[in-house]
């Protein structure tokens, strides 16, 4: 029996950051490379890129046998990106990209607003430093 | 006059030198280079002369992928003389491509003519694939972080 399980869809807003972990088998000398994703939409003919990163990996000495490499890549969600639903993610090896180019479609949604924890914790962060700036400073002796 | 030793340089350690026992398979990569040492008895008077090794696959004739060669200044001999001498041969994988079963000779010439050819070591070297090659790339998983 074969069983199909959808993709799992990741809401995101401006200023959140997005974790791709890749997957691969490697064969060859130590190298370092350029691990690329982006998010965009996949046209018929091409990729249409709206936000990416990039990182350089090390690729471990592998002469004879593949090993299996996982590197991962975080995007940051900015507001290059508009709200919507429905975005594309693509990976791939910058230098072999005819070996390695993947996309997963319709994986992403991207809401307006930075999200209610990432708010809270800027929110909370300022009241802890005035907190602690409150503590130095001189009072009144009466 | 037979082929010796075999001897691995790897480009990868410079100045290191791995040394084979006759009737092994030596394994290389590009850029490495196979110092092969032949012995051999000479007489006569004094000679300079050319010592030429090949790697490459036998067949009905010996189809070379790599060589090399170098002068070689014999002095005069009234009597047998055991010699030895080797010369370095490059494995250039644009000339010699990655696989296993490749065979060697060596042999003695004087300006073009041969002289004196050693028996072919056979199926003596493997060329190991430096190709970058990947294999199910994925994107395994996303999640916000």
């Amino acid at each position: 029996m074969i069983s199909l399980q959808a993709p799992q869809v990741v809401e995101l807003s401006i200023g959140d950051t997005l974790r791709l972990v890749t997957t691969f088998g490697y064969r060859g000398p130590s190298r370092q490379l350029t691990l690329y994703a982006a998010i965009g939409n996949q046209g018929m003919l091409w990729f249409d890129e709206i936000i990416a990163a990039q990182r350089t990996i090390t690729l471990p000495e592998s002469p004879d046998d593949f090993t299996i490499c996982e590197e991962s890549i975080d995007v940051l969600i900015t507001e290059a990106i508009s709200p919507r639903s429905g975005y594309d993610l693509m990976a791939k090896i910058k230098e072999y990209p005819s070996q390695t180019e993947v996309r997963v479609l319709d994986v992403i949604n991207v809401s307006g607003t930075p999200s209610i924890w990432s708010g809270m914790t800027s929110m909370m962060l300022m009241a802890m430093m005035m907190g602690m700036m409150s503590q130095f400073m001189p009072t009144e002796q009466v | 006059m037979k082929i010796q030793a075999l001897q691995l340089l790897p480009a990868q350690y410079p100045g290191y030198a791995v040394f084979y026992p006759m009737a092994t398979v030596i394994e290389v990569r590009n850029a490495d280079t196979v110092r092969i040492t032949v012995s051999y008895s000479y007489r006569g008077p004094a000679k300079t002369l050319t010592l030429y090794a090949s790697i490459g696959v036998q067949a009905i004739w010996f189809d070379e992928k790599v060589k090399n060669s170098k002068q070689i200044s014999l002095p005069v001999s009234t009597s047998w003389v055991t010699r030895s001498d080797y010369v370095d041969v490059l494995i250039d994988t644009t000339k010699i491509s990655p696989g296993s079963g490749y065979d060697l000779y060596a042999k003695m010439m004087e300006g073009t003519k041969d002289l004196v050819i050693s028996p072919v070591v056979y199926d003596g070297i493997t060329v190991l694939s430096e190709a970058t090659e990947f294999q199910n790339f994925q994107i395994s998983s996303w999640a916000k972080v």
